[in-house]
């Protein structure tokens, strides 16, 4: 029974570390009118209670592409985030912490970092900005 | 012929979402079931006015208006709108009438291809009519959702509302209250009062339209029509579910060919900073170091402490408590310069980050400056400074501008207490100590604002106002 119960226990823990995420599937992409460490905290759940707007998912999706995820024990720290969520190809709701620096962004769900492309890295930032600045009532 | 019913669809179906006009030809009619024979029937019976040109001065020639059209019965096709059933009828003007607008790109259209007679009943019965000119903007690609501006007007041309349809579904409605060239700032009284409002800024938009007969060559003519403007109201807020709905209070009168006119927008602009600041010349160019009396010159130190109110260095920000990896906050440190003079307020935002991912066992990086102008902070404060210690420290920000950035030597706190001594104005630089490095930090260089005795020229704010670029220059 302890060697099932052990055997379960890995293959999820193996599962939950494995688990990757096709951000070109993700869909309905939104900004919030939260930010920082208010935004970082705040749960999921209650995003919706927070000014958003539709972002173009081809936008974003373009910035993802290519994105590589940072290897646990690298971890940025973080001086300030905006908020984004999305639909994953489940249809599952996501929270996703973007950094206002080095071009890094954050899957609440599956606790990973990903990084974008250097290449875009900039331009990334401005698009995040300028969208960031015709949020919905 | 197939092609054309498609983009027919796709660029007419907008207009079921916001059938409820309020001047418009109607009558009540009683009766059950639409169809284009009666909507014929009911059009007929409209008293319509016969259109010319003759005897109107070019100032307010309007083609839309003012040319004659005709509705095809013959090509007219029945659609349900919201349930509602309605007759939608191409229309032909008399002569070649080609649209564009400043928001089309490069695009014109043929009036005949934009514009319906729309005959449709409400849930009383009453019979309606509307002239709808569907204007797409650059946004708009054939095939695809309509996004741009839709006129609804009487079949004599005047105005009844208009709509503007977003690249994300959403709809601003015309509200033509407004007086004829209405600024910006007399736009949302109620959201002066708001202490977060930057700036109103409108976005107006123009038609023009170009009438050609080959027949008569002589007499095409170009004129341009109002379009409406877009109101966004800027505010800095970064707190939650506060702000303002732009257009709030609007108000209104206006037609079609008119003076100014609002879009009620459905978005609020909320000034989000961060960022990356591309030159820092460029960008510190409006202040101006003439001196003189009525020149005033402060620096802010605003703080975001990873923990507010304690020397904490970092501090975790989960939004889960069991998540095993917690992003590290470690706060950050920024500088609000601001020049008051007779002629205004000029402010900028300058923060140090780094231009990639920093972490106690990567600590290096390129060094950028931002513009944090939409940044909270947990503490903040504010030094009165002479002319001489303003734009040295300006200089400063300046010289080092791409300096490489290290969390443990040149982060933003460091950078920040160092322009501040460029312009003699000396704070505690108080080294903490993280897992891996140490150096300021946010978390120490807060709470030593707020232990300090404060001396005559220095406000500490507790509350994170608001703080805005403000003021620009050629």
């Amino acid at each position: 029974m302890k060697k099932l119960f052990l055997f379960v226990f890995v293959f999820f823990a193996l599962h939950a570390s494995s688990q990757t995420r096709d951000w070109q599937k993700t869909r309905a992409w939104k900004i919030y009118d939260l930010r920082d460490k208010k935004g970082m905290r705040m749960k999921a759940d209650s995003l919706k209670q927070f000014r958003s707007m539709v972002l173009d998912d081809d936008s974003v999706k373009y910035f993802l592409k290519g994105e590589r995820e940072i290897p646990h024990g690298d971890e940025p720290v973080w001086m300030g985030a905006i908020i984004l969520s999305c639909l994953d190809s489940s249809g599952i709701f996501l929270k996703v912490d973007v950094s206002v620096y080095g071009g890094f962004f954050y899957d609440e769900q599956f606790k990973k970092y990903f990084q974008v492309r250097d290449e875009v890295k900039e331009e990334w930032m401005a698009y995040l900005d300028r969208k960031g600045t015709e949020r919905e009532r | 012929m197939k092609k054309r019913t498609l983009f027919s669809f796709f660029f007419f179906c907008p207009f079921l979402f916001f059938i409820s006009c309020k001047k418009q030809e109607s009558s009540t009619l009683r009766e059950e079931g639409l169809t284009i024979a009666k909507a014929k029937h009911f059009f007929s019976g409209l008293a319509v006015p016969a259109e010319t040109t003759e005897a109107v001065a070019s100032a307010q020639r309007n083609a839309r208006k003012q040319l004659a059209k005709i509705p095809l019965w013959n090509k007219a096709y029945t659609i349900k709108l919201a349930g509602i059933p309605s007759v939608m009828v191409p229309v032909q003007y008399a002569s070649p009438l080609y649209l564009t607008g400043n928001f089309s790109g490069q695009k014109a259209w043929l009036a005949d291809d934009i514009t319906r007679l729309l005959v449709y009943t409400d849930r009383q019965n009453n019979y309606h009519a509307n002239l709808l000119t569907y204007f797409p903007d650059s946004d708009y690609s054939a095939g695809g959702a309509f996004t741009g501006i839709i006129f609804v007007d009487d079949w004599s041309g005047d105005a009844i509302t208009k709509y503007k349809i977003g690249k994300d579904h959403s709809v601003s409605q015309w509200d033509g209250n407004l007086p004829p060239l209405t600024p910006a700032s007399a736009i949302g009284t109620d959201a002066v009062h708001d202490p977060d409002l930057t700036v109103i800024v409108s976005t107006c938009t123009t038609i023009y339209g170009y009438n050609y007969s080959a027949d008569d060559p002589e007499n095409g003519y170009a004129y341009t029509e109002d379009g409406g403007c877009v109101y966004n109201i800027i505010s800095s807020d970064d707190g939650a579910g506060t702000g303002y709905g732009g257009g709030s209070g609007l108000a209104s009168a206006g037609t079609a060919g008119g003076g100014s006119s609002g879009f009620l927008s459905s978005t609020v602009i909320i000034a989000s900073g961060n960022n990356i600041i591309g030159n820092i010349k460029d960008y510190d160019k409006c202040f101006t170091n003439t001196g003189g009396t009525g020149f005033t010159y402060s620096v802010t130190v605003c703080v975001d402490q990873p923990v507010p109110g304690t020397r904490e260095t970092w501090g975790l920000t989960p939004s889960d408590a069991s998540a095993s990896a917690n992003p590290i906050d470690v706060g950050h440190v920024f500088m609000v310069f601001t020049e008051k003079s007779p002629a205004g307020v000029v402010t900028r935002n300058i923060g140090l980050y780094p231009s990639g991912s920093v972490s106690p066992s990567s600590p290096s990086s390129g060094g950028q400056l931002n513009n944090d102008a939409s940044h909270g902070y947990d503490i903040s404060l504010t030094v009165s400074a002479t002319s001489e210690q303003f734009f040295n420290m300006l200089n400063y920000v300046a010289q080092n501008a791409t300096a490489p950035y290290n969390l443990n030597s040149n982060n933003c706190t460091s950078f920040t207490l160092h322009t501040l001594y460029a312009g003699d104005i000396y704070l505690p630089a108080t080294v903490g100590t993280w897992p891996g490095g140490s150096g300021n930090d946010p978390g120490d260089l807060g709470e030593d604002i707020r232990s300090m005795t404060l001396s005559a020229g220095e406000t500490r704010n507790t509350v994170s106002d608001s703080h805005p670029n403000l003021g620009t220059c050629n």
